[in-house]
């Protein structure tokens, strides 16, 4: 097959806002830039994002950026790096007000400022009281964020590669990164993207798991091509799960439903939230309700004939308020559940949200690896940002309104470190390997040869079931252990899978099968890293490692306060220490407590 | 002209998960029986913005072109048929199964 090339400065992978944010200021440098997505770019999945994008302008209530970084860091249950998160906080107030320039019409107080509203997690004065923080632009911040920064981006002739699909990293005998295959789908051709910096801001890869509040590109792509190219994956572990999915379907109920006063009940009716959390009731933080609701549902208190969800009781507040303060929610819950929930209560389960891991990356939006000795030798000429990437910012559990920050501030470092390595000669164009395309050919030769083999649907719904029931919301030894066997024996079947439409072009089985290929890079990844780490921290909760005086919470600071590192050669896992010291000398670090709300 | 049905079932893939749902079972039952004139006002729709079109589907907004309502009526049916295909009730109400490939 003959594979064509194109030569640019910089190639970005991703156009959501990770990708757009880092290819605006690479091609605001004048520097050659491409974007390549798998979809045209205001339909990443950064269109999602409602909630808003936290910064501590102090609008509305005061704030400062210690307070920020506090809550992150006893967010992150003290897993995040304090470098990166004292430089993302410290951004934040400048990625907001560029936006704002950018023409994003973020919502105004009665004096024209950007208007904050608070969300779980973020507080004033070190845990003090709720502080507003959030900016956002109505329930469609995410999809206003991408259009602003589209329209910059085209103003700025950055290249777009629309519905082409990156398949593998090309890096050469000494390991720099020169760029990155990719299958253009209107033709079916594979062509390299030379480039002297590659970002990858793929995005989250929700979709390993059965129950998932993400759409379904969210693959994980960068993660395979970074781990079959040699690249390890930091902290995988570590997966959010959102209290509030439409039970069957996924689909998020925001927050914003419980804030206005909705409840969770039992098959018994019961309010029983009361129990777990006295205080803040069903307004405790996600992980909080999430467990507290598979505690019920394991104790038989489920609802339903399969006893396997709650309810979310709205039906007391009156269908005014409904229609006019939580709008969209009914139409979801009618469409997806087959209920009025002015008239019946929702069915709920908790949900996988939000990857707390991925390729890992320093505060400069360097991807790095252990080299000679240092475990963060940067990977010359690749960057990550955005949900992919692991910076660490968000640790073992992220808080909202934080991604939104995380991949305007990454995407904007990572492209300005690429810049400067850029300008300076530090990177160049390298010469491209005799095989640089071999393994994307092979890879797509095996499934176009491939006579006998199961479906790409059935191994895919093998998968996520499996990561569901052995790496869910609550772990337990056994649970892990049987399930690491289970995910290695469902990756023999994903080198199997066969496709039945062979049609060169638009061939979206084929995509599929090429996604599967991903995908099963990261279960892999979650369910090895969770099955070693013998501790209960943020997201992954061990049945094996309760809360004792010993190890509040069940966490283990003496053993367990490092970073997981998965590599594919093997299933190999090294570990690396966790940075608690910030990035100034100035900056106080927040000290090692343990985490209450 | 409409394009290749391949990539009208790639536009199909979509930002929201709500309508990525919508349109799973959509491909499933209904995509492959449309004509060539249907083809053309499905391209129409999925070249709307995803919050656009979502609010066409739960009905929140109305719909601005009279050529569009039946293929919105389709989309809106989807989920119901699977419900029914899955219960063998009418309607809402039960949700056994439901999801089973979501
Ligand atoms: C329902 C929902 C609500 C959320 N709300 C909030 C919120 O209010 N605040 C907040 O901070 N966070 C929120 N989050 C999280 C946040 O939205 C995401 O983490 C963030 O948008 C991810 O952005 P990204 O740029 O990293 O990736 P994405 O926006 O997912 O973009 C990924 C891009 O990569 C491209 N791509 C992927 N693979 C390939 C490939 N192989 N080849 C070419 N292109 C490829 C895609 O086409 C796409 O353009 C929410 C998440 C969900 C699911």
């Amino acid at each position: 097959m003959k594979v064509a090339k194109h030569t640019f400065d910089a190639v970005i992978v991703g156009a959501g806002g990770a990708g757009l944010r880092a290819a605006l200021q690479l091609a605001e440098a004048g520097l050659r830039t491409a974007v390549l997505t798998k979809v045209f770019p205001t339909r990443s999945h950064t269109v999602a994002a409602q909630g808003g994008v936290a910064a501590s302008l102090g609008n509305s209530t005061p704030d400062h950026w210690h307070w920020h970084m506090y809550d992150t860091v006893k967010g992150s249950d003290w897993l995040g790096d304090q470098d990166a998160i004292e430089f993302m906080v410290r951004k934040a107030n400048e990625v907001v007000i560029e936006l704002e320039h950018y023409g994003m019409p973020f919502d105004r107080t009665d004096e024209g400022k950007i208007y904050q509203r608070p969300f779980g997690g973020h507080s004033m004065n070190y845990g003090e009281a709720p502080v507003m923080r959030s900016c956002a632009a109505a329930d469609r911040t995410g999809h206003a964020m991408l259009h602003a920064l589209y329209q910059r981006n085209v103003r700025a002739r950055t290249h777009f590669f629309v519905e082409w699909m990156a398949l593998d990293l090309i890096r050469d005998s000494e390991g720099h990164v020169l760029g990155v295959t990719a299958l253009e789908l209107e033709t079916g051709e594979v062509a390299i993207f030379h480039a002297k910096a590659t970002i990858f801001a793929t995005g989250g890869a929700g979709r390993i798991y059965h129950s998932s509040t993400n759409a379904f590109i969210n693959t994980g792509d960068g993660l395979g091509m970074a781990a079959r190219a040699g690249i390890p994956l930091e902290d995988m572990e570590f997966w959010q799960f959102h209290p509030t999915g439409v039970a069957g379907a996924g689909v998020l109920i925001t927050e914003g439903v419980r804030g206005e006063g909705g409840i969770l009940r039992n098959c018994n009716g019961e309010r029983f939230m009361e129990r777990y959390a006295p205080n803040l009731k069903d307004l405790a933080s996600r992980d909080v309700v999430a467990r507290a609701m598979v505690t019920e549902i394991n104790e038989g208190r489920g609802c339903g004939p399969n006893k396997d969800y709650v309810l979310l009781d709205i039906t007391h507040l009156s269908p005014e308020i409904i229609m006019k303060r939580l709008p969209g929610i009914r139409e979801i819950a009618i469409q997806f559940a087959g209920v009025d929930p002015i008239k019946e209560p929702i069915p709920v389960v908790p949900t996988c949200h939000y990857m707390m891991g991925g390729i890992p990356t320093n505060y400069r939006g360097q991807v790095v690896m252990p080299k000679n000795g240092d475990p963060n030798a940067p990977v010359p000429g690749l960057y990550a940002a955005g949900e992919c990437a692991c910076a660490s910012v968000h640790g073992a559990n992220r808080l909202g309104t934080n991604s939104l920050l995380d991949l305007l501030v990454f995407g904007k470092a990572s492209a300005e470190t690429a810049v400067a390595d850029i300008k300076s000669g530090n990177l160049s164009l390298r010469e491209l390997p005799k095989d640089a395309a071999e393994v994307s050919l092979a890879r797509l030769a095996r499934l176009e040869n491939q006579k006998e083999g199961e479906p790409v649907a059935d191994v895919l719904l093998e998968l996520q079931r499996t990561m569901q029931n052995h790496a869910g919301v609550f772990r337990f030894k056994d649970k892990l252990e049987e399930g690491v066997q289970k995910i290695l024996a469902v990756e023999e079947r994903v080198r199997r899978t066969a496709i039945r439409d062979h049609s060169k072009v638009w061939n979206t089985a084929r995509m599929e099968a090429l996604e599967l290929e991903n995908l099963i890079e990261v279960a892999k990844a979650t369910m090895i890293s969770a099955a070693a780490r013998k501790e209960s921290r943020g997201a992954h909760v061990r049945d094996d490692c309760p809360d004792t005086p010993e190890f509040p919470n069940g966490r283990n600071d003496k053993e367990w306060l490092k970073h997981t590192l998965w590599f594919r050669d093997g299933n190999r896992l090294e570990y690396k220490p966790v940075n608690l010291k910030p990035l100034n000398p100035d900056t106080q670090p927040i000290a090692l407590a343990k985490r209450t709300y | 002209m409409t394009s290749p049905k391949g990539r009208i079932r790639w536009h199909c893939r979509r930002a929201l998960l709500e309508l990525d749902l919508i349109f799973q079972d959509f491909l499933e039952v209904e995509f492959d029986r449309l004509g060539d004139e249907e083809l053309a006002i499905l391209e129409e729709l999925l070249a709307l913005e995803d919050h656009e079109l979502w609010a066409l589907v739960n009905g929140t907004r109305p719909i601005p072109r009279p050529h569009w309502s039946g293929m919105v009526e389709k989309l809106r049916g989807v989920r119901v048929h699977r419900r029914t295909r899955l219960t063998g009730e009418e309607g809402f109400g039960t949700l056994e199964n439901e999801g089973e490939k979501a």
